[in-house]
């Protein structure tokens, strides 16, 4: 895929202030290819993260909107995650700009607290806005996409951040400081086992345009008080806790599971221990197995080359293999007694076992155009389900939820097959009998 | 939750417009300007484009729009016209554009949704994973002949795992509400059928679906002020309000 935007990971101009980290290293995956599964050492912490992209971002050729930095130097940690606002205009831009910046103004200010941060959020905006508001659309668009890419442009873009900075040096007085804005999470594991969860609102966000768009937000510790800290974007939330349990090679697993969902979304994820062993399971031979392509991959060079303390050069722009199209999963018989709940699906699964709620009866008028069904009340009835199907086993029948005691048959080609259930109390009962209304069927 | 389902590439929302292009669609919006105005038929494809335009905006990664919404449109009057040759991914969408229509003839506004409904019968096993379809209805007058009710009504009881189909309608007409409406972005939307003032009203209002909670918050992120309990029913003869109605029809979640 050619650059038409010229940006790739990082965004070069964008990051292109970014100084060297002396005797350290900084941490920038390629938001285009991804990072599996990776621990990195931290002395004296150790730091587990990913960057994946979901399978509709890789099936459109598209960056993760989703990214993470993390920047160690001997004396202090600092990390970002952050999450692009899709809606806005390249989302993955901001999430890019802000979570490199951010890791660079967490070294630098002593005590952050959310005043100065809102300051310090004001000033990127200031940086990067004219930049963000000429950034190049690509000539091709139409007339329709191009109104639309420009409409989000002036509009700016916009992300949400988890990030923080933890002093290394060991003094007493040593702190861990976190910040969010937005719905990225924080969740910090105390040494006294406390578990402490933070998150903000899904509206607030920093915006290339106006700065934070919402309250930002800080809390700190004493380093000695404090095991472990993760920070994540929305996507890693149905595997949140088993992030904080499992192992390398089990959490690469599941997270490979969970880019698998159809619905899956981009993934940051950045996990630092302070105390040894914080992080479960992350021997070499996990490592391995984890992800096999986490020591061949490009994004992997990455993190090797980071490690001698430079800021790596732009990556081949290959995009990774599309994912498999998501197959719809095979529709169960419909033939049972038991009629589907109104939360499955009309060719879900059988609802529960009927009581001794009576199934109604159907009686069929004919019109001058179709025919209706007529059926008598059920006691106790608050609806009635109707499925319709071209075929006797119902295997994937149409369902119509009904209030009254009639309904219209929808003008289709014979065959058409019925049946009824009443549904009480929101629970409903056994399905009638099945009814062929072709021409000439019973009814 | 009902009406939670996210459309994306694999799971596209569908929307259909129904859109009536009867002989009073070709009357100014503004009767009353001194200068020709715009025409109503000229108005819907205006905010027709603009609402897909959002949809579009709402499908982009990037610069790439992807396939999270499939559209389908007919224009009616005594027949059918299918605008876009039957429902389009919104990328197909993109490249045909919202042609200008030519109003004539008169309004058969149960055949427009009949079409409707075969389309959703036709497409029933490839949606059972996706959002709950939505019928965006528009029209500015009264049917001629048969009542679009008994069929809309049969479309509103047709449930998917994410909840029955929606339908909403946008009544172009100056006659509809007891209050108009001067600013649609603090109005709080039809809630019963006090709010009407035409017999007609009453019956688009009998057609029309509450509107979900997905929705209204959507919605509501974009400044406007419905209420919970309102339907999906924009009666009046406001431009901005047709604008705030094609906009709805797209609130659908994405991903």
């Amino acid at each position: 895929m050619t650059d038409e935007r010229g940006r790739r990971a990082p965004t070069p101009r964008a990051l292109e202030s970014l100084q060297p980290v002396p005797d350290g290293y900084r941490i920038l995956p390629d938001p285009l290819n991804g990072q599996p599964l990776q621990r990195i050492p931290a002395q004296p912490a150790e730091v587990r993260l990913l960057l994946s992209r979901s399978s509709e971002s890789a099936r459109a050729g598209e960056p993760s909107q989703d990214y993470l930095v993390v920047r160690h130097d001997p004396r202090r940690l600092s990390f970002a995650v952050t999450d692009g606002v899709g809606s806005s205009f390249l989302g993955d831009v901001a999430a890019q700009i802000l979570a490199a910046h951010l890791t660079e103004w967490f070294v630098t200010v002593t005590s952050p607290d959310p005043q100065s941060l809102t300051g310090f959020l004001a000033g990127l905006s200031a940086q990067v806005a004219e930049q963000v508001a000429a950034w190049p659309l690509p000539e091709h668009l139409s007339g329709i996409m191009r109104d639309a890419l420009d409409a989000q442009r002036s509009y700016g873009s916009e992300a949400m951040f988890a990030a923080g900075v933890v002093d290394l040096s060991g003094s007493r007085q040593a702190t861990l400081t976190v910040a969010w804005l937005g719905d990225v999470r924080v969740r910090v594991l105390l040494r006294d086992g406390r578990l402490l969860d933070y998150v903000g609102h899904t509206n607030d966000r920093w915006s290339s345009r106006s700065g934070a768009r919402g309250a930002v937000r800080t809390a700190t510790w004493p380093v000695a008080e404090v095991a472990r800290v993760l920070a994540c974007t929305d996507g890693l939330v149905p595997e949140l806790d088993a992030a904080l349990a499992l192992g390398d090679a089990e959490l690469a697993a599941r997270l490979v599971a969970l880019a698998a969902r159809p619905r899956n979304d981009d993934i940051a994820f950045v996990d630092i221990g302070l105390v040894p062993r914080a992080i479960p399971g992350g021997d070499e031979a996990t490592i391995a197995t984890a992800g096999r392509h986490a020591r061949t991959s490009a994004a992997g060079s990455v993190v090797r080359r980071l490690l001698r303390g430079v800021t790596p050069p732009t990556l081949p722009t290959a995009s990774a293999p599309p994912a498999p199209p998501q197959s719809a999963p095979p529709a169960p018989p419909g033939s049972s007694q038991a009629p589907p709940t109104a939360a499955t699906a009309a060719a879900g699964p059988p609802g529960p076992v009927p009581r001794a709620v009576p199934a109604p009866v159907i009686m069929r008028r004919r019109l001058e155009r179709g025919q209706e069904l007529v059926w008598s009340p059920v006691d106790g009835a608050d609806s009635y389900v109707l499925l319709l199907s071209r075929e006797p086993t119902f295997a994937e029948p149409i369902r119509y939820e009904i209030d009254g005691l009639s309904f219209r048959v929808p003008p289709l080609p014979d065959p058409i097959y019925v049946r009824l259930c009443s549904v009480v109390a929101g629970e409903p009962g056994p399905w009638g009998p099945k009814y062929d209304l072709s021409l000439g069927g019973s009814a | 939750m009902p009406y939670e389902t996210v459309a994306t590439q694999a799971t596209p929302a569908l929307i259909i417009y129904l859109l009536d292009m009867s002989v009073s669609m070709s009357d100014a919006v503004d009767e009353n300007a001194p200068e020709p105005s715009e025409t109503k038929s000229e108005l819907v494809t205006r905010t027709l484009t603009r609402a897909i335009r959002e949809m579009v905006r709402r499908s982009t990664r990037g610069t790439q729009p992807l396939a999270r919404y499939r559209v389908a449109a007919f224009a009616y009057n005594d027949e059918v016209h299918d605008v876009f040759g039957g429902a389009r991914p919104i990328t197909d969408v993109i490249q045909i554009g919202v042609p200008a229509m030519a109003p004539a003839g008169t309004t058969d506004t149960a055949k427009a949704f009949e079409h409707a409904e075969q389309l959703l019968l036709s497409m029933h096993g490839e949606l059972k994973n996706c959002p709950a379809p939505l019928i965006c209805h528009f029209t500015d007058g009264s049917y001629t002949d048969t009542s679009p009710l008994p069929v809309a009504e049969r479309i509103r009881q047709m449930t998917f795992p994410d909840g029955p189909v929606l339908i909403e309608n946008i009544f172009f007409d100056s006659g509809a509400l007891a209050q108009p409406v001067t600013d649609p972005y603090s109005w709080g939307g039809v809630l019963t059928r006090d709010d009407l003032a035409s017999t007609y009203a009453y019956e688009l209002y009998e057609m029309s679906s509450v509107i979900p909670d997905s929705y209204l918050r959507m919605f509501t992120e974009r400044g406007y002020a419905m209420r919970p309990g309102a339907r999906l029913f924009f009666p009046g003869n406001n431009a901005e309000m047709v604008e705030a109605a094609f906009t709805m029809s797209g609130m659908t979640p994405v991903a």
